[in-house]
C-alpha cells in the first residue's frame, strides 16, 4: 500500500500552461484580460465600442471562445479589432491549452492589449487560468439582481465588474445598489463601472482603466 | 457543469504522481472549495466514467467540501456560515469582511496498491528495471480485461 498526503491543484496542468502564456505575454508587454459573463451580457458589443475608442492609441486583438460559429470574431474584425475565433465544439469554457493553440493562428500578435472573450458562462470559466492579468466580469441589468451571490466564484475573482446596458434602467426595476453591494461583499477591492456601449455612458472610465493598466504592465515588464 | 473536464484532469494528475508500474490507484481524496463550481455528486459520477475500463477502475473518490471563510481584519474569522449566505460587514465592529479560501480544487491524498496477481503474471515489473511504465500499464489493462475478477478488490466496499 502506497499512501501519500499531497497538495496539488487538480488543474495543475492548465495552471502550468497558463504560466507559460503569462511569461510569453510579459516578454512582449501585452496586457491580457479575460472577459467573462453569461451569454448575451454584451461582451462583443463592449469590445466593438472599446476598439473604436482606443484604436488610435493601442494595438489590440481578441481571442474569442464560442461553442459554435465564427460570428463574434467576424463582428470584431468588422469593428477593426483583429480577432481569432476558438470554436470549443461544446466545451463550456476556454482553457489555457486552447489559448496556446489558438495563438498559433493569431498573426496579429503581439499587441498592447489582448482581450480573451470567454464562452458565455458565469460558472466554469472562473476555474481556469488563461495567463491573463485579470478577469473582468460583465453583468447586464436585464439579468436579475442576485447574480453575484448566485455565481460567487467569478465575482470574487474578477478585478473589474462591468454593469452593462445601463441605458435600459428606465425600463427595469433593477436595483443597482443592491447588485453593487453584493459584488463588494464578495470582493473588497473590485472596481465596478456602470457602462452602456449604446449611449457611451461609463465607456470613458473603462477605457481610462485600460490605458492605466496597460501603462502599468509596460512599466512592470520594461517593454515599450 | 464542467465536472467531466475536472474529473479527466484529476485522473491525469493522479497518474502522474510517483508510483510503481504494478501499482493501481485505489483511492484519491480531493478538496473542493465552495467557489470551485464543482458539484460533488456530478464529480463522482464523472470520475467513475473516467476510470471505467482502466486498470484503476473502482478507485474511490473522497470529496472534502470546503466552505469559504469570512474574516474581519479587526476581530478575526466570523463564525460558521451557510454556503450562499454572506455578511457584508463584521457583526461585532462593522468593518467590511474579507473572504478567504473557497477556490480550492486540490488533490490532498492518494493511495496506490500493488496488484500481486499482476506482479506474478508479468515479471520484471520492478520500477528500476522497467523503462516504460505506460507499456506495463497497457499490459496490466489487457491482463485485467482477461481476468475481470481481479477488478473486484478495487471496488468500494
Amino acid at each position: 500500500m502506497n499512501r501519500a498526503e499531497i497538495r496539488k491543484r487538480i488543474l495543475a496542468e492548465n495552471d502550468e500552461c497558463a504560466d507559460r502564456l503569462r511569461s510569453q505575454f510579459e516578454d512582449v508587454g501585452s496586457l491580457v484580460l479575460d472577459l467573462v459573463s453569461s451569454p448575451g451580457a454584451g461582451k462583443t458589443t463592449l469590445l466593438e465600442e472599446t476598439a473604436s475608442r482606443l484604436a488610435a492609441e493601442l494595438d489590440m486583438g481578441a481571442i474569442v471562445g464560442d461553442i459554435a460559429t465564427e460570428m463574434d470574431a467576424e463582428r470584431l474584425r468588422h469593428a477593426n479589432l483583429p480577432a481569432h475565433q476558438i470554436i470549443t465544439g461544446g466545451a463550456c469554457h476556454l482553457d489555457a491549452r486552447m489559448i496556446e493553440e489558438g495563438m498559433k493562428h493569431c498573426a496579429f500578435l503581439p499587441v498592447d492589449l489582448l482581450f480573451v472573450e470567454n464562452v458565455g458562462n458565469l460558472v466554469c470559466p472562473a476555474s481556469y487560468a488563461l495567463g491573463e492579468d485579470f478577469k473582468v466580469v460583465l453583468l447586464s441589468v436585464t439579468e436579475g439582481e442576485d447574480k453575484p451571490f448566485k455565481y460567487p466564484a467569478i465575482f470574487s475573482k474578477a478585478k473589474v465588474a462591468l454593469i452593462t446596458k445601463v441605458d435600459l434602467m428606465p425600463q427595469l426595476s433593477f436595483d443597482l445598489e443592491r447588485v453593487e453591494e453584493q459584488i463588494r461583499t464578495l470582493s473588497q477591492d473590485v472596481r465596478i463601472i456602470r457602462v452602456s456601449a449604446w449611449t457611451g455612458e461609463g465607456m470613458e472610465e473603462w477605457c481610462q482603466l485600460l490605458r492605466q493598466e496597460r501603462m502599468k504592465k509596460k512599466l512592470a515588464t520594461g517593454v515599450h | 457543469m464542467h465536472e467531466l473536464s475536472i474529473a479527466m484532469a484529476l485522473y491525469e494528475a493522479c497518474k502522474k504522481e510517483p508510483h510503481r508500474p504494478e501499482e493501481f490507484l485505489v483511492e484519491v481524496r480531493v478538496l473542493i472549495g465552495e467557489f470551485a463550481g464543482v458539484q460533488p455528486d456530478l464529480l463522482e459520477f464523472a470520475w467513475k466514467a473516467c476510470i471505467r475500463e482502466t486498470p484503476d477502475e473502482g478507485a474511490t473518490l473522497e470529496i472534502q467540501y470546503e466552505v469559504a471563510r469570512q474574516v474581519c481584519d479587526q476581530c478575526g474569522p466570523v463564525g460558521e456560515r451557510q454556503p450562499g449566505s454572506w455578511l457584508r460587514l463584521c457583526p461585532h465592529c462593522g468593518c467590511p469582511l474579507r473572504i478567504e479560501g473557497g477556490h480550492e480544487l486540490d488533490i490532498i491524498a492518494l493511495c496506490f496498491e500493488a496488484s500481486e496477481v499482476l506482479a506474478r503474471t508479468i515479471p520484471d515489473l520492478d520500477a528500476s528495471t522497467c523503462a516504460n511504465g505506460e507499456a506495463v500499464r497497457a499490459c496490466a489493462r489487457i491482463d485485467l480485461r482477461n481476468h475481470p475478477g481481479k477488478r473486484n478488490r478495487h471496488e468500494p466496499s
